[in-house]
């Protein structure tokens, strides 16, 4: 009897309530859908716009990441990104209701030799913050191409030696003009 | 001009008088000096400053120089007119209350939500599931979502059934992916849209961990979509 009362009072603990809240159909866009960065040089950065489009009523949050696609999924020829840290983007942007936002990217790029004439995909994620059962993300693929050019920082070693020569040609000239003025006369 | 050739016949001389003469390098060192200390009563303060006002204009494009140079031109495409939009309709599904190890399925079965390209590309979607928690305390409890559609303590399972297809199809968590492919190539417009329904099982009657009564399970189903 204890057993049945138990198990009676599991069933209903158990019973749960899958958020019966009605809620309206609303979307959201994002353009453009692809972006593809040419002739980047290892060392400089390129940067671009995305725009989403909130349709509702009301102001949405929404969450921005990036992932990394699997071959598959991949544009032929594309290999994976090596670091998503290289992208920069706002992380949340909030849109106001029947507005658009522009968020700006950045794609920069490590100044090495190794990361000069490859071809890589890495895709952006976009979905909102307030999720229903339901829920729309969306891919943006963004297509990086380096050049074999890579852009180097200033030549530490160039600009030390020109400060040197142009320090030892004035220090030169000094001496020996001190050197060769006549001296005092001692009375 | 004049002054061009006493200072390389200076040179010249301080050249000879080190390979022909062998002195020590302090004595070449005076003598160099000394010949240095000639020339520069010579050469006149005017033509030194010259020199070096020419030396520090020179600076910033030496500088550029050793910046290095670029040729290439970054390029960056992006239609700006191609736009990216699902509607799912309805987005939530009002299950109400659940018991355990028991099945629930969406109404209309297999036409509850329609998905509409209102984008202007075709796109590739994907769908995923996630765990269910308790809203109050998403840390203290939890329903796992089963890998392989069988319920079990703590763990519950999803299903979808396409209105075009017969049976349900399994919805997994994939956590780092993009989920399984549901409706590749998806078309545009209200001519392309798509239909489909829900399958929900329970986890099974818990002894140890369960919630109280009431309490408000949460879960998602995501669905991506990306361009063609």
């Amino acid at each position: 009897m204890a057993r049945q009362i138990k198990y009676i009072c599991l069933i209903v603990a158990l019973s749960a309530i899958f958020l019966p809240s009605f809620v309206m159909a609303w979307s959201f866009s994002v353009s453009p859908v692809e972006v593809k960065i040419d002739n980047l040089p290892p060392g400089e950065a390129a940067e671009f716009n995305l725009t989403i489009d909130n349709k509702d009523n009301t102001s949405h949050t929404f969450i921005l990441t990036t992932h990394n696609p699997e071959e598959s999924e991949r544009r032929q020829r594309r290999a994976e990104f090596p670091n998503s840290n290289w992208v920069s983007f706002p992380h949340q942007v909030e849109v106001q209701a029947n507005s658009e936002a522009e968020v700006r990217v950045k794609v920069a790029i490590p100044s090495q030799q190794k990361w000069a004439g490859k071809d890589w995909e890495i895709w952006l994620s976009i979905t909102p913050e307030e999720k229903e059962l339901l829920v729309v993300n969306y891919y943006i693929r963004l297509l990086v191409s380096t050049s074999e050019e890579v852009k180097g920082g200033p030549n530490i070693a160039l600009i030390v030696g020109i400060v040197a020569g142009v320090l030892l040609l004035a220090c030169g000239i000094y001496y020996f003009r001190r050197k060769v003025k006549p001296r005092h006369p001692r009375h | 001009m004049v002054k061009l050739s006493v200072i390389g016949f200076s040179h010249f001389k301080f050249f000879v008088f080190l390979v022909l003469k062998s002195l020590t390098n302090r004595q070449a060192i005076i003598y160099y000096e000394q010949v240095l200390s000639k020339l520069a009563g010579k050469i006149s303060t005017r033509i030194a400053s010259v020199a070096l006002a020419v030396i520090l204009a020179l600076i910033p494009s030496l500088l550029a120089l050793a910046e290095g140079s670029g040729t290439g031109t970054i390029t960056i495409t992006a239609t700006t007119k191609t736009v990216l939009e699902i509607e799912l309709n309805p987005p939530s599904w009002e299950i109400g209350q659940v018991g355990p190890d028991t099945e629930y399925k969406t109404n209309p079965e297999k036409t509850w939500c329609t998905m509409t390209n209102r984008g202007n590309c075709m796109a590739n979607t994907y769908i995923k599931g996630d765990d269910a928690v308790w809203t109050e305390s998403p840390s203290v409890y939890k329903w796992t979502l089963s890998d392989d559609g069988s319920n079990g303590t703590q763990v519950y399972v999803l299903w979808y059934e396409k209105a075009d297809q017969v049976g349900y199809v399994l919805i997994s968590k994939d956590e780092s992916g993009i989920g399984s492919e549901f409706y590749p190539g998806l078309g545009m417009g209200d001519g392309n849209k798509k239909q489909f329904g829900l399958k929900l099982k329970a986890p099974v009657a818990d002894y140890e961990n369960y919630f109280y009564g009431g309490g408000e399970m949460e879960t998602h189903i995501i669905i991506s979509g990306v361009a063609v």
